[in-house]
């Protein structure tokens, strides 16, 4: 670390307040249990503290500091790989309503950025992401939260790229059916 | 399909198809929006976390990472 960098980025000790919940955050919506979500973070911070001298301040410190929970997470699913099952995957797009789909609602049309805002509307999307089967919620994650490629995730989750494509196909099945159960519809 | 076209490039043949699909089917494409929302949704909300997301850090384990930084640091 250099002293162009504030003191506040210097000073370990105040990491933890000032990126903590932040981090915790970041975990959470990958790995649902909270309990293992601090395991990781408090992981990242002794991380970080051994690599700090470096860390040169060209990204921010947060951005640093999630960078190593990102691959601490990664590392999670390859060491603790979840069984593929034949049931997950099987189905179609579930839920839909083919007989009454032209009925959709202009809550569909919110702006993501709003919904976002909205607590009760993340209270829904977390019990959402709760309720998908693990494997799916792992190849969701790395996909649509963290953008990574099809051949990245199928090394980490240790599948074919015609079971990931069926995995995340009925994990957006099932999102779709929850919120508009949960938000969108009601 | 709809939902593999965000994933990886389709053989055009199926591109074709898929889009002359959505064009005719009013309910495929019903369908399509909304998972399009889906992943609209996760992408902002996942960038979005830090502020939104209202679960914190539970102050015990925010009290023994400080404890290991302190001993780590000395």
């Amino acid at each position: 670390m250099t002293n162009d960098q504030p003191a506040a980025e210097r000073d370990p000790s105040r990491w933890v307040d000032e990126h903590g919940d932040a981090l915790f955050r970041f975990a959470i919506l990958r790995v649902k249990d909270p309990e293992l979500a601090g395991d990781l973070v408090q992981d990242t911070f002794l991380s970080a503290l051994k690599a700090k001298e470096g860390f040169r301040g060209g990204s921010s410190l947060r951005t640093w500091l999630i960078g190593i929970l990102k691959h601490k997470i990664i590392d999670h699913y390859r060491k603790h790989r979840i069984e593929v099952l034949e049931s997950d995957l099987q189905g179609g797009a579930e839920g839909f309503d083919f007989e009454h789909a032209d009925r959709v609602t202009t809550r569909w049309s919110e702006a993501p950025s709003q919904l976002v805002e909205n607590r009760e509307f993340w209270g829904v999307l977390t019990s959402c992401l709760a309720g998908l089967p693990e494997a799916h919620r792992r190849a969701f994650s790395m996909r649509e939260f963290d953008g990574l490629d099809g051949e990245e995730i199928c090394k980490v989750l240790g599948v074919t790229p015609t079971n990931l494509w069926v995995m995340l196909h009925r994990a957006r099945a099932k999102l779709r059916k929850c919120l508009e159960s949960n938000w969108f519809e009601v | 399909m709809i939902s593999e076209q965000r994933d990886r490039r389709l053989p055009w043949r199926t591109r074709v198809a898929l889009r002359v699909h959505l064009f005719l089917c009013k309910l495929c494409k019903v369908y399509a929006t909304q998972i399009g929302v889906v992943s609209r949704v996760s992408r902002v909300a996942a960038s979005a976390a830090p502020e939104q997301c209202p679960e914190c850090l539970p102050v015990e384990r925010k009290q023994e990472i400080k404890d290991a930084l302190s001993k780590g640091s000395s």
